[in-house]
């Protein structure tokens, strides 16, 4: 067996080599000469993901990827977001920048606001702006990039921490899942409001 | 141990087998185009064949790579084929290797010959392929079963045949496996010469327009950050489920068009370039644009009028649509009436004063104004019907998608850009509106809520195109809200209610937050 098994192997080993590199030859010569970069291979991480879905509504039907906010406005668990970026006057904002990361509080982020203080901040369009603002970066941050000090939309900085699938932002919000993929920004959900003056 | 080591090369007989049944068909399909390649047929029925999450799935995590990783899996999957058919065969059971490559040359010549644009000729390479196959494998497995059964020593094998050295077996099956290769590469490497779209595109000498919408001066505005009213070919926005791009050649290009008509005909290139060819410049939009999005795009398009080309066939009473078919087997149903109502709808062959790009439809598109893409744009196209809504569903209409799909009123901001950060003072606002066949009349700001102002408008070629217009914003510190909307020239206000994309386009006006200090 030591002797025989080998050369058959080789001669199998040989031909799959020899068809595959053909394979690859000829594909790479039928590829479309187009100049856009390959998609990354990452994909989204974290404990609460699996609330996230995958596929929004009507996405059985899309042609393009969501922008942003209309992506946001398909998660279950983004609902208190969402509303709060309509108030403000932000969605067509946050879905026509040409690349984003927003760090998204989750529906429980915003319940452990006090009451009053969530009421007040929801009537104050221009306060809300100034908080929404401040959870939004320019640029697109893959989770290789995200750690470190970077100035918001509002123009405070945030200050990202961790490794692996374990990030925090500003020392206090989780990052609960991370590097979700929408048309035109990188999303981060947090499990609690940012603030600026913190 | 001796089975193990027929086994391996009988699996090796197979392998050299499938080299054989590629190098012919190769060697063959240097006569009856790429298409006809057996390789290509499979890929094009696995594309045909995957269920729509798993093309998402594909196009979302390999991206431009998605063409590579069906290749390589439909290579792999021969391979892992060949070998255990091979297995299977052994020595003496020829008639499964034989059936296995029966089986793979039926698949890959009726796809072949089934294609769209395909005729019965595009069955012969794999018919050829399975033929050399089959004379490999028996020519080789005869040796092969010798080298099993001398490969564990003995001197003779039941009948008492004469025994052959195990090297002489690799040694045939190696150079039998290097001839199919060299044979694949040749015929690879001449087809490449042979087809190739680009040389053929390059080829192309557009005709002049009988009839050209005439150009106008002021139809745009030096502002930074604003479209030009003419999309140059590389930034018009591109939406369609090629996976891979057409390459189609006009050599051989045939466009059938039948169904409820009188006379149906069939076109070559050159008969389409040929007829009274017209220039128009339309704005082109993707029900998928959300509002304020980029899939917009204006362009002059070239192309022989629709309504020329129904009136040579005679459409029958009672049809509605007009149902077209792309290469890649994509369908679109566009309106009947409104593709000969007296609009530019085109069968386009040029795109601002060249062909078509491959990625635009090369070599011949539809451009019909006044409908999203999916309901009128159909790239690459190779077959047009004359039929019914009621009997025949298009592709995005299947899932969901409006019937007709006309375009709404919508304009859009360029500059500034969302979430800017601007001095006070002055700051110019730019964008377009549109609203094709209708044309617009009034584009009318409003900033953080307040009264809309009127924006001065550029020169349009034509009420098919988009209009571009600007406003002289005086800009105070702080966070500031811009909105935007259009009213057309048949008074229709553009509508605040917003609509989502699905099912019928996006609807609403949009507004962008800037910051000011």
């Amino acid at each position: 067996m030591k002797l025989l098994y080998p050369r058959a192997a080789t001669a199998s080993a040989l031909l799959v080599a020899g068809v595959s590199m053909l394979s690859v030859g000829a594909s790479a010569q039928m590829m479309p000469t187009t100049s856009a970069p390959p998609v990354t291979h990452t994909t989204d991480f974290g404990p609460a993901c699996s609330a996230v879905p995958k596929a929004g509504a009507g996405s059985f039907s899309g042609m393009t990827k969501a922008p942003v906010a209309t992506a946001a406005s398909h998660n279950p668990v983004l609902s208190t977001l969402v509303a709060a970026v309509e108030k403000a006057g932000l969605a067509d904002t946050l879905n026509t920048a040409k690349g984003l990361t927003v760090f998204a509080p989750d529906n429980a982020a915003f319940a452990a606001l006090p009451k009053a203080a969530l009421q007040s901040l929801l009537a104050n369009k221009a306060a809300l702006t100034k908080l929404l603002e401040y959870h939004v970066v320019a640029g697109r941050l893959s989770p290789a990039m995200v750690v470190g000090v970077h100035k918001t939309i509002e123009g405070e900085t945030i200050s990202v921490a961790g490794s692996g699938a374990s990030f925090n932002v500003n020392g206090t919000a989780q990052v609960v899942c991370g590097n979700v993929q929408t048309g035109n920004a990188t999303v981060y959900i947090v499990n609690s409001v940012l603030n600026p003056a913190a | 141990m001796k089975a193990r080591s027929a086994t391996a090369a009988a699996i090796a007989t197979g392998g050299v087998s499938l080299a054989a049944f590629l190098g012919t068909a190769e060697v063959v399909a240097v006569a009856t185009g790429p298409a006809s390649q057996p390789e290509v047929a499979l890929g094009r029925v696995v594309i045909a064949r995957t269920p729509e999450w798993l093309k998402n799935f594909a196009i979302s995590n390999f991206g431009e790579n998605d063409k590579l990783v069906l290749n390589i899996s439909v290579y792999a999957a021969l391979i892992v084929l060949a070998g255990l058919a091979g297995a299977l065969a052994g020595r003496t059971r020829t008639w499964a290797a034989l059936g296995a490559l029966t089986a793979l040359g039926t698949v890959t010549a009726v796809a072949a010959a089934t294609g769209p644009s395909a005729s019965a000729w595009q069955s012969l390479p794999s018919v050829a392929g399975a033929i050399a196959g089959a004379a490999v494998f028996v020519s080789a497995s005869a040796r092969g079963g010798r080298a099993g059964r001398a490969g564990v020593g003995a001197d003779s094998g039941p009948g008492g045949s004469p025994t052959l050295p195990r090297r002489q077996f690799l040694k045939k099956a190696g150079s039998l496996f290097a001839l199919s290769a060299g044979a694949y590469a040749v015929g690879r490497g001449a087809l490449a010469r042979a087809y190739n779209a680009a040389a053929s595109r390059a080829a192309v000498r557009l005709p002049r327009a009988v009839r050209s919408t005439p150009r106008v001066a002021g139809t745009g505005f030096e502002v930074e950050g604003l479209s030009p009213y003419i999309t140059p070919n590389k930034d018009f926005y591109r939406v369609d489920t090629a996976l891979v791009v057409p390459q189609l050649s006009t050599d051989g290009y045939i466009l059938a068009l039948h169904g409820m008509v009188e006379r149906p005909a069939i076109f070559t290139f050159d008969d389409l370039l040929h007829m009274p060819l017209v220039e128009a410049p339309i704005t082109m939009v993707c029900v998928s644009d959300p509002v304020g999005g980029p899939y917009v795009g204006n362009a002059r398009w070239l192309g022989v009028p629709l309504a020329h080309l129904l009136g040579l066939v005679g459409p029958r009473p009672g049809a509605d649509q007009l149902f077209m078919t792309s290469a890649d087997g994509m369908t679109i149903g566009a309106d009947l009436r409104a593709a000969m109502d007296g609009r530019p709808a085109l069968l386009a062959v040029g795109m601002n004063g060249e062909p078509l790009p491959f990625e635009h439809g090369f070599p011949v598109r539809a451009v019909i104004p006044g409908f999203y893409g999916y309901a009128s744009a159909c790239k690459w196209l190779v077959d047009l019907e004359v039929t019914t809504y009621e009997a025949k569903k298009a592709y995005w209409v299947q899932r969901g998608y409006a019937q007709k799909g006309a375009v709404r009123l919508e304009s859009r901001i360029d500059t500034p850009a969302p979430f800017a950060q601007l001095r006070a003072g002055p700051v110019t606002v730019a964008g377009s509106a549109w609203h094709p066949t209708v044309g617009i009349r009034k584009v009318q700001v409003s900033a953080d809520g307040g009264p809309w102002h009127e924006a001065a408008l550029a020169d349009v070629e034509s009420v098919d195109t988009w209009r571009l217009w600007r406003w002289e914003w005086e800009a105070t510190p702080g966070s500031h809200s811009l909105q935007v909307r259009a009213v057309g020239n048949d008074g229709q206000v553009q509508t605040a209610a917003g609509a989502p994309v699905f099912p019928a386009g996006a609807t609403g006006r949009q507004s962008l937050v800037v910051s000011v200090t």
